[in-house]
């Protein structure tokens, strides 16, 4: 119990933005990079997951996939990105830890696929710092950074409709703070400091609807196979009203030289999926999820480096059938997973496409409980080789939760 | 056990290694929204147009610590005002209402502190006759004052090292003033007028009444009582003021700036080259001082005012910028004003005074926008920060 509270004091506390950045400045343009789960299990299965219905974990992407829960489950994790960008032979190192997410799900009724879930996950990340040296009419730095993103609180629930399809939905919020800074240093102690700061405030609704339907392999019937489900869900967001300020800060004055409230579009999100079971201890996933970015629009304009963005994902995992009697390593679940993205972003022309390795594992705390670990290798760059390229060391931690909560008592 | 003890070891580590590098201009060239770049506007090199004029004013002295007297080329006159306090013991004043007191002799000193100028310093002494003000008394109003046309001062001398300026008083004025100021019923003195001459050319100050410094203007008085005593009475000035009328110098070069007289200089930059969203990381202005048609005793500096107020361009503001003396030029840093300029979006432009304008005479002769030497003229120099 005492490393439990460690480690949840660990996650809580330190889930903050700690070190510099997790991505490259490509996170400029939108509203930054994609976060598809904060779990690290679907971290370790190449992030999506759509037709995955799970009993002891929680999945955020399809409400419909609440409906198997058997117990109330919390899980909440942290990232640590270690990203490598390379130009024109130059690369740096950065690396930033950050909060990855939490939801809190419970089972109404198994029988009906009924289940509710409620919690916060990060929907977007900007997250990048550039520095120039100039040396011309002074010796100065330019520092460009840009941070937050767009996160969503969320609450739903799922039931199970005739011929056992689970439907799910979830009512979003989305609120964000995302940062735009540009900052001048001198060297030269007489001369004074610049700043501006651009900062957009995004808020508004958004839904969530998904379904996942029943075991098609009694159709199929084919040996060795169970749980063949497919998986589709809609992530719809309503315009999000958008405190636009921009602000230069000088030593002498801190200066709001504009705010407006603009409208934010962002295109909805299309996932689907295909998951099945292979003798029993063997889940292969594949899925496909969909966002045409190129729709993204700020105060009625697009923006010229965003396209559709595309990905496509396979994951695997090894869960070994787990009893009272198990041992601690006959318990440990494996995971390896595959993604290839076509990023929504555009830069120079130049379409900026991802592909990712995973691996993960989950330790077994207690019968319900696990510490869980995705490992991500990531690689994104452009057709142009001069533009940057991104070498990113993702792990995600998590811990999963579970509990018999709400249980009538027998009189 | 030990697996946890690992766990616990694992997460530890990657929060140590969260150490980041420095950030790199790496992807900086795709920032094209955030762009942000440093430039110069210089007023030579970017011909921005500027105006200079100077103007003349009236400058209340009572707060100097000076007493200016002289003339120079473009003050007229510096005069002096001052009034004794007579206080002395009972038996003194008997005597001279008893007329048994005779005065022997009587005279005036003056301590020096500042003079500016060269050559003589000549004046003449008269009684005032009418009452006055040190808390109001101006240039302006030397015309109305009104005094006696006598000179009631005599040998009048300077110590040898320059610095005790003293001179004899008639003694049936002074006798006169002291019976006053022992008998209640007569109405007292109004002081004396230190008027310079047409030969002077150069304005000595003297120190003027102050409640901290002993060296303040004093009268003199040695008085004998026939076969018992001679003695010195000292009577310490109780109100003084100088006057100062002074005439613009007239330059289609220059630009002026003097105190005591309250000559002023306009300056102002046109800025509309400047973008507005700009942040100004340093604005030096340099000022070309013309030695030649100058007048300094001492190094000394002068102040650039923010001009805040258009209906009233010429009261001083509470924002200023100290512009020092350094060789020829005058410079120091406006950033502040000219970052003001840009957020308040009126630029009034500057008002130059000197930097002491009730302690000096000084006169600083500036190149103006009209200067036939370009590089002369008043030079803007800003560094400024701007959104691409």
């Amino acid at each position: 119990m005492t490393i439990k509270k460690i480690l949840i004091f660990l996650l809580i506390v330190l889930a903050q933005d700690f070190f510099a950045q997790s991505s490259s400045t490509f996170s400029r343009s939108g509203l930054g990079d994609m976060i598809y789960s904060f779990s690290a299990r679907r971290v370790g299965m190449g992030d999506l997951g759509i037709a995955v219905s799970d009993e002891d974990f929680i999945g955020t992407l399809n409400p419909a996939s609440w409906g198997r829960l058997n117990r109330t489950r919390i899980e909440f994790g942290a990232n640590w990105n270690g990203l490598t960008v390379k130009q024109n032979g130059i690369s740096s190192f950065y690396s930033e830890l950050d909060f990855s997410g939490f939801a809190f799900a419970f089972p109404i009724s198994k029988k009906y696929g009924a289940g509710g879930a409620l919690g916060i996950v990060p929907f977007t990340n900007v997250s990048y710092k550039a520095k120039q040296n100039i040396q011309s009419i002074e010796n100065y730095d330019i520092t460009y950074e840009g941070s937050g993103g767009l996160s969503k609180i969320f609450l739903g629930g799922s039931y199970m409709l005739p011929f056992n399809v689970t439907l799910g939905a979830s009512l979003d919020y989305y609120f964000g703070n995302i940062n735009y800074n540009s900052k001048a240093n001198f060297t030269q102690e007489s001369s004074y400091d610049a700043e501006y700061n651009r900062t957009f405030r995004p808020k508004g609704i958004g839904g969530t609807f998904g379904l996942i339907s029943p075991d098609i392999n009694g159709a199929l019937k084919i040996g060795g196979i169970s749980d063949v489900r497919f998986g589709l869900a809609v992530n719809y967001i309503s315009n999000l009203e958008t405190d636009s300020s921009l602000t230069s800060v000088s030593t002498f004055y801190t200066d709001t030289i504009g705010i407006s409230i603009v409208d934010m579009h962002v295109p909805e999100r299309i996932m689907a999926g295909i998951s099945f079971v292979a003798k029993q201890t063997n889940l292969f996933t594949l899925d496909y999820a969909f966002q045409p970015w190129s729709k993204f629009s700020l105060n009625g304009k697009t923006d010229a480096n965003l396209r559709d963005a595309h990905k496509f994902s396979l994951g695997y995992e090894y869960r070994p059938q787990r009893d009272n009697y198990s041992g601690f390593w006959q318990q440990i679940m494996y995971r390896v997973g595959l993604s290839y993205e076509q990023t929504q972003y555009l830069i120079n022309n130049s379409g900026i496409n991802q592909y990712a390795f995973s691996l993960g594992t989950s330790f077994p705390i207690a019968l319900e409980n696990t510490i869980d670990i995705g490992l991500q290798y990531l690689i994104r760059s452009g057709d142009n080789s001069s533009l940057l390229k991104e070498n990113t060391i993702r792990v995600n931690i998590g811990i999963s939760l579970g509990d018999y909560w709400f249980i009538r008592q027998e009189k | 056990m030990l697996k946890f003890k690992l766990l616990f070891l694992f997460i530890a580590s990657l929060l140590l290694v969260g150490c980041s590098e420095d950030p790199s201009s790496i992807g900086s060239d795709l920032l094209s929204q955030d762009l942000i770049d440093v430039n110069v506007l210089d007023s030579q090199t970017d011909s921005l147009s500027q105006t200079s004029s100077s103007f003349l004013s009236t400058l209340q002295l009572s707060g100097s610590t000076k007493l200016f007297l002289g003339k120079t080329n473009n003050i007229d006159e510096a005069s002096i005002l001052i009034k004794f306090q007579y206080s002395f013991e009972d038996t003194i004043k008997t005597a001279f209402l008893n007329n048994s007191l005779t005065i022997r002799s009587a005279y005036v000193e003056l301590i020096k502190t500042y003079s500016v100028g060269t050559g003589s310093l000549d004046y003449t002494v008269h009684k005032i006759n009418s009452d006055w003000s040190h808390s109001t008394f101006s240039g302006d109003s030397l015309s109305s004052l009104q005094f006696d046309a006598q000179d009631i001062s005599s040998n009048r001398r300077v110590s040898s090292n320059d610095s005790v300026y003293s001179f004899d008083v008639d003694i049936p004025s002074v006798q006169k003033w002291m019976r006053e100021a022992a008998d209640s019923t007569v109405s007292g003195d109004k002081g004396i007028y230190i008027q310079p001459t047409s030969n002077s050319t150069k304005i000595v100050g003297f120190q003027a009444l102050s409640s901290t410094v002993t060296t303040i203007p004093r009268l003199y008085v040695v008085v004998e009582k026939s076969g018992a005593y001679v003695d010195t009475l000292s009577f310490i000035s109780t109100m003084d003021v100088s006057g100062i009328k002074a005439t613009l110098p007239q330059s289609s070069e220059n630009i002026f700036v003097q105190g005591g007289t309250e000559i002023k200089s306009k300056l102002r930059f046109d800025l509309s080259k400047l973008p507005e969203l700009a942040i100004v990381n340093q604005a030096e202005l340099t000022l070309t001082f013309d030695s030649t048609a100058s007048l300094n005793s001492v190094t000394s500096n002068i102040y650039a005012y923010f001009v805040a107020d258009s209906a009233n361009q010429d009261s001083l503001s509470s924002t200023y910028v100290l512009l020092q003396k350094s060789g020829n030029v005058l410079s120091g840093d406006i950033s502040y004003l000219v970052q003001r300029w840009l957020k308040e979006k009126i630029n009034y432009g500057l008002l130059l005074v000197p930097q002491n304008n009730a302690e000096t005479v000084d006169l600083f002769a500036i190149r103006g926008s009209n200067s036939n030497v370009y590089s002369e003229r008043p030079h803007l120099k800003i560094t400024y920060t701007n959104k691409k």
